[in-house]
């Protein structure tokens, strides 16, 4: 185990961003953190990573880390060259050669300004440093943001390949598309808290949609115009003989995060 | 060894990899006694993760699809096709009975079965 | 690093080096015209003069270089920039990092007692170093055009204007990181000049509070220079322990 988060909590004035979470990630294993904008994944990784300090809970980190931030911001006055200089200086087991190699093949001039590159190639830049440093944990925070689809692919297959050498990420996103290609396990994190947690695979797998007039114990997904629901119920949950639709991550999620369910 | 996995779909990845690798045996793409690829190799070809490629590979090696020779990899095991077969028409009454609710006559169901047999013989 | 964090000040620092620089050259050019402004003075009604300190005295001792460049260069232009020096090097030090967000990029690759001190220290020396040139300066060029100079007193301007140097950076470097943008130091910082600079010139008790009659006047005496001394290592402490403990 690489990381070990146990009831995190971290206020802001007597508002609690981060409201007690908890979630480990193994060796080799994608775990990534999914939800809305303000769920508070951002806040978690900066307690994790050291910039904020937690109010209360423990993290276990056993191993090196590295991290991207959210912003992606570098020295506006500084060539392309200077940054990679300076990594080579304070970088974590910075790899030059790796990381100049993956600048040519985004045609980024060593000798631009930061300032002048455009956010794709400046997300791009930060991605090839952090991404040639080498560590146990990659702790990323929307690391594809802003990028186009065919860059995107090529970076998520970079990071998958990051486990290939028995090396840990943890990531999170607000884009469901691109956490199903790429996450081992997810945490689902809404106003502060883990709301849903497990192996994607196995989330998938475990729900079902189903169709009914009357209330059941599940989350609402959908009310039809004809006034039934469609309610996201757990597979053994549901009772025999009755219809089951099979749920797609994005429906679960959306039912999930939206929250309305019935507790008999 | 290639194929499309749906990353979208409600069908968990290793499922997807396990029915494909199974349809590979049933179709004889893959005989008894022949190596899959690496979990490695597989994931990379893929673009999948390792994790589960290698739970695929676990689970077909519990149901005995695949055996593993310890140095040298993974290979098709003595099969139960018949197993397998079962399967297959587990799913294939699903599909049919989805048919039959939306309507479809029986006359025209017997017919996509009869191109898809007869085209093949031709 | 120190090379970044050089890098990062070379603006401000050379624009201000040179500033004084020229400044001191025009001083050395202008002792010359003293004698005229003398004859210019005359003109002036004398009681108006007076009040200021202007006396006949003082033009005509004005004509000694010795007297000249002690009270112009260490006692006004030099002097009087000093806390202002030591201001505008120390306040985006920290404030611009954060405020840009590039922090994070340090933060996360090296101690924060590291990092605070290259980018406490990198700019002091500096502008330590550009203070020993700008305060000795005037050593060589009386020797290169014959006059005499009061060396001794020079070396105690310098070990003054340090020590105020000193001063004035920590406690901007304070204000500095604990806030999170680059204005609010500086607007702090001078305000507290300011403030300090009119309640010890008014205030006969607090006549402590006054660098700026420190500096200008040379007196190294050990009193005001070791609590100066004091609340600047105070300053540094306090800077550190808030880097240490804060969010980013």
């Amino acid at each position: 185990m690489i990381l070990r988060v146990k009831d995190l909590k971290k206020f802001y004035g007597v508002k609690a961003a981060v409201d007690g979470i908890g979630f480990e990630v193994e060796k080799g294993e994608i775990f990534a953190i999914l939800g809305p904008n303000g769920a508070g994944k951002t806040t978690t990784l900066k307690c994790i990573t050291g910039l904020r300090k937690k109010d209360s809970g423990e993290i276990e980190l056993n191993g090196t880390f590295t991290y991207l931030p959210e912003e992606k911001k570098l020295y506006p006055h500084l060539r392309v060259k200077e940054i990679v200089d300076l990594f080579e200086k304070i970088g974590k087991n910075f790899n030059e050669k790796n990381c100049l190699e993956i600048l040519e093949r985004y045609r980024i001039d060593l000798n631009e300004k930061v300032t002048n590159l455009s956010h794709g190639m400046r997300t791009i830049l930060y991605l090839s440093l952090v991404l040639s440093e080498n560590v146990d944990l990659y702790i990323l925070d929307e690391p594809t943001w802003g990028l186009d689809p065919i860059v995107r692919n090529e970076i998520l297959d970079h990071i998958r390949s990051l486990t290939f050498e028995g090396k840990s990420v943890l990531y999170t996103s607000h884009v469901l598309a691109e956490v199903e290609k790429i996450a081992d396990r997810v945490a689902i994190m809404k106003e502060g808290k883990i709301i849903l947690t497990g192996n994607l695979d196995d989330i998938k797998s475990s729900y079902g949609l189903v169709v009914s007039k009357k209330d059941l114990n599940g989350y609402l997904l959908k009310t039809l115009k004809s006034g039934e629901k469609v309610y996201l119920v757990e597979k053994e949950e549901i009772p025999e003989g009755v219809e089951i639709e099979d749920a797609t991550f994005e429906d679960i999620f959306e039912a999930i995060v939206r929250g309305e369910r019935n507790d008999r | 060894m290639w194929f499309r996995i749906d990353f979208h779909s409600s069908k968990p990845i290793y499922e997807q990899i396990k029915e494909k690798i199974k349809l590979l045996i049933l179709s004889g793409k893959l005989k008894e006694g022949e190596f899959v690829p690496s979990i490695r190799y597989l994931a990379e070809d893929l673009g999948v993760n390792l994790n589960t490629v290698a739970r695929a590979y676990r689970e077909l090696v519990r149901e005995g699809v695949l055996e593993v020779r310890r140095g040298e990899g993974y290979v098709v095991s003595k099969v139960n096709l018949e197993k397998i077969r079962t399967q297959l028409e587990t799913e294939l009454k699903k599909k049919i009975e989805d048919c039959k609710k939306a309507g479809i006559p029986l006359e025209r169901i017997l017919k996509v079965a009869e191109e898809i047999y007869r085209g093949d013989a031709r | 690093m120190i090379a970044k964090e050089f890098k990062d000040m070379k603006v401000r620092f050379f624009v201000m080096f040179f500033l004084l620089f020229g400044t001191f050259v025009l001083l050395v050019v202008m002792k010359d015209y003293t004698p005229t402004l003398a004859e210019m003075l005359k003109n002036v009604p004398e009681g108006f003069l007076e009040k200021l300190g202007v006396t006949e005295d003082f033009i005509n001792k004005l004509s000694e270089w010795n007297f000249y460049i002690i009270t112009q260069w260490y006692g006004k232009n030099l002097g009087q920039f000093v806390p202002i020096f030591a201001i505008i090097m120390a306040f985006p030090v920290f404030a611009r990092e954060i405020e840009n967000e590039t922090i994070e990029l340090l933060l996360v690759r090296m101690s924060r007692r590291k990092l605070f001190n290259v980018k406490f220290f990198t700019p002091l020396v500096f502008t330590f170093l550009a203070l020993t040139v700008l305060a000795l300066v005037p050593i060589p060029v009386s020797w290169i055009i014959g006059e005499k100079l009061d060396t001794g007193l020079v070396f105690k301007y310098l070990l003054v204007e340090m020590i105020t140097t000193y001063l004035w950076f920590s406690i901007t470097v304070f204000f500095s990181v604990i806030s999170s943008d680059q204005v609010k130091p500086l607007i702090a910082s001078i305000a507290t000049l300011a403030g300090t600079t009119v309640l010890g010139g008014f205030v006969k008790t607090l006549s402590t509070l006054n660098t700026y009659s420190y500096v200008l006047k040379g007196d190294l005496t050990l009193w005001p220079s070791l609590i100066y001394t004091l609340s600047g290592v105070v300053f540094t402490y306090l800077s550190r322990r808030s880097f240490k403990t804060r969010d980013f």
